[in-house]
């Protein structure tokens, strides 16, 4: 089928969502902001430099918002995915995921991209892709939506943005 | 107190724009209902995540927004999708639209007589012919400011020149030139609703190259947002009403269009009465519609009798192939100058129509040859799903560093015959509800096999020509054998003379009830070989001229 630059992944998991705060901004620590930890551990792992660029801001922004809160394939997803990845670096290494060197993490992370870290419901490798996703997105986004930060990607990319900016309302819940 | 008005109509893009244009300016009192947003200039961006991946254009594919479903040949269920939806908002698809202008050839037109019969394609000749149609392309292209130069496609069959030259061009169109030369094949300028020059007020492109899935902050790009509803409004006659959604049409005793339903910005349920209402939400939206609005004389959805509101669903099939150049060979070919130019401007129609390609199907479609469309985000998708997710990491950032910097992609896109089939049409989601409560477009979805292979005909014939440009590619590989274009969408009340096979008379109106129209793409018997905005466009003001002079002999106020 054509690829579609529009296309969203239309993954079909219904997971058990758990709430992802302000816990960070807060200053305190809980399991919502170890969470992002890892998910910053992770994406960091699969596009360098991604998390100096704003990577946890970026993703905080749409996931606190409709329809990426509920949909089953937005922060449902990454919950759960955050959530077995520490798991499982529990169970080989007996320390948390953002605590293991890079290429244990990557080792990780290949098993989830190959779907052999799926269970029940949750799909590993649909996981995977939505952070790959939200990894570029906040790398080459406008910075108006928290990544991007100085133009980082942009200049990675040799792209002069020379047009207005867009402002975060537009687009609507 | 219902509100009076003699046109309604509803949806305001290709198929809607022009005929409220026409009848504004004959002086009728028209109302255009349109679903989506009221956007200016000032609004379009080049914002890729909201534009290309949110919902600045489309809606989400979710429940209790506003998705469709599809069901594919085979598959047990349908499941949410985008697909299928075009830019939601005042000028409709042609805001976000690429402009390509491309007129049908006289083949389109008469594809049952040409083609004889094909088992499991449902074949039919349009109600007019080109010949009909022409006058209306021209004065299309007159009203958008089309670019292109005559003569240099031996294939289109064209009177009058373009009202403007070609878009200024990368000169990477002359290795285009020369391959195709080499190889027999006929490469013309891409004709383009942008401006090569000031035209109509507007300005002329300034090679952003961001037309594509985007709007045009210069307003040179010439979607019917920038040229037939300033007119229409300019009447004083002519009142949009976006955020407005039509969700019933009701009819009389006497089958006749009452009232239009529509739940109006602040959610308020609204009639507005009307002499003709005019439909063109897209040819799925529209099926839709007329589904919903089934009744007790119409219980299988509004000027259904014949049951094919809905059926004869066509899209146009996709191809694509790509190449990668070097980007130091080409600047050591080429030199510098112009190399950043967005437009590469370039198309092929040998094989539009090919009795000698040796299938059972002589009809393709458009080569059209491209860059790869600049945005970021999309282009490190690619790259990561073109390697089935396994490049990720350094390796990732290496090979985005190499593509932004070191490489020009090259690409074709086809456009080709979507041949008709029972197994493709649109239907309502028995299960999934929009954020009104109302049953969503299920769209389902069969290819016919001839469609399949005459598309995979034109890849490998794409990348012939794509090996045979010199300085050669790096790279030349397939990117899609048999997709679909879902945005350019068709058939779903088809126009005809026999209300048996047909839903619409040869002018768009429908056979059951007398003062509804379609004029969207819902008419087309049979997809074309090329996008058919222009034809929509065209098809639009042919219809217009016919409810003109139905309007100035006194027939619509009295009541068709």
């Amino acid at each position: 089928m054509r690829f579609r630059r529009r296309r969203f992944i239309q993954a079909g998991a219904a997971l058990a969502a758990a709430p992802f705060c302000r816990a960070v901004e807060e200053g305190k620590t809980t399991l919502e902001a170890d969470r992002e930890r890892v998910l910053c551990a992770a994406a960091e792992r699969i596009l360098p430099g991604v998390v100096e660029a704003g990577f946890a801001e970026y993703m905080k922004y749409w996931l606190s918002r409709e329809p990426f809160r509920r949909a089953a394939d937005w922060r449902p997803l990454l919950v759960a995915g955050a959530a077995q990845l520490e798991a499982r670096s529990q169970q080989m290494h007996g320390r948390g995921f953002a605590n293991l060197a890079g290429e244990e993490q990557d080792k990780i992370l290949e098993q989830f991209q190959q779907g052999k870290a799926s269970s029940g419901k949750f799909r590993s490798d649909l996981f995977f892709q939505r952070l790959v996703l939200l990894a570029l997105e906040s790398f080459f986004s406008h910075p108006v939506y928290g990544g991007n930060k100085d133009g980082v990607g942009w200049r990675f990319a040799g792209y002069h943005h020379c047009w207005w900016s867009p402002e975060r309302q537009k687009v609507s819940e | 107190m219902t509100e009076q008005t003699d046109v309604v109509v509803i949806g305001s893009g290709a198929g809607g724009a022009p005929v409220a244009m026409m009848l504004a300016e004959a002086g009728a009192r028209v109302v255009i209902l349109e679903r989506g947003p009221y956007y200016t200039l000032r609004d379009f961006t080049h914002d890729e995540v909201a534009i290309c991946r949110r919902n600045f254009f489309v809606p989400y594919p979710y429940p209790g927004f506003h998705p469709h479903t599809i069901r594919k040949r085979g598959a047990p269920k349908a499941h949410l999708t985008t697909e299928g939806w075009i830019s939601v908002c005042v000028g409709g698809g042609t805001v976000h639209m690429s402009g390509f202008t491309y007129r049908f050839h006289r083949e389109d037109f008469e594809l049952a007589t040409r083609l004889g019969k094909i088992a499991g394609a449902n074949l039919a000749d349009w109600p007019f012919t080109l010949e009909e149609l022409e006058p209306y392309y021209d004065r299309a292209e007159n009203l958008l400011g089309v670019s292109g130069l005559a003569g240099a496609n031996p294939f289109e069959a064209r009177k009058r020149p373009f009202p403007l030259p070609p878009l200024e061009e990368n000169p990477m169109a002359s290795l285009l030139d020369g391959a195709g030369k080499r190889l027999g094949f006929h490469p013309f300028p891409t004709p383009r609703a942008i401006l090569s020059r000031p035209y109509g007020g507007r300005p002329p492109c300034n090679q952003c190259g961001f037309c594509g899935e985007y709007g045009c902050e210069n307003g040179s790009k010439s979607s019917v947002l920038v040229t037939f509803l300033p007119r229409a409004e300019a009447t004083g006659r002519c009142q949009i009403r976006p955020n407005s959604f039509a969700r019933r049409i009701l009819v009389d005793d006497q089958d006749r269009v009452e009232a239009v339903e529509y739940i109006d910005a602040d959610g308020a349920t609204r009639k507005i009465n009307a002499r003709v209402v005019i439909l063109a939400a897209g040819a799925i939206e529209s099926a839709r519609l007329l589904l919903l609005s089934e009744n007790g004389r119409f219980p299988h959805g509004l000027a259904n009798r014949s049951g094919l509101v809905g059926k004869h669903l066509t899209f146009s099939t996709f191809g694509k192939s790509t190449a990668i150049f070097s980007r130091e060979k080409i600047t050591q070919a080429l030199g510098e100058k112009n190399l950043h130019l967005p437009f590469l401007q370039r198309s092929v129609q040998d094989d539009y129509w090919n009795e000698k390609n040796g299938l059972a199907l002589p009809k393709g479609g458009t080569y059209n040859f491209l860059f790869h469309h600049p945005n970021l985000i999309n282009a490190g998708v690619r790259l990561a799903m073109d390697s089935k997710w396994t490049l990720w990491g350094e390796r990732l950032k290496e090979r985005l560093h190499d593509y932004f910097h070191k490489e020009i992609w090259v690409e074709c896109e086809i456009f080709g015959e979507f041949l008709p089939v029972d197994g493709c049409y649109v239907d309502l989601d028995p299960e999934v509800k929009d954020a009104f409560g109302l049953a969503v477009a299920r769209i389902n979805m069969d290819h016919h096999p001839l469609s399949d292979e005459v598309n995979k005909f034109c890849v490998r014939r794409s990348m012939d020509i794509l090996e045979a440009m010199k300085p050669a590619p790096e790279k030349v590989f397939p990117y899609t054998w048999s997709g679909t274009t879902y945005h350019l969408q068709h058939g779903t009340c088809r126009a005809g003379r026999d209300p048996e096979n047909s839903v619409l008379d040869p002018f768009c109106q429908a056979h059951d009830v007398k003062n509804l129209y379609v004029t969207d793409g819902s008419f087309m018997p049979t997809s074309g070989g090329a996008p058919a905005t222009p034809t929509i466009i065209a098809n639009s003001l042919r219809v217009g001229q016919h409810l003109v002079e139905r309007f100035k002999r006194g027939e619509i106020r009295r009541g068709l």
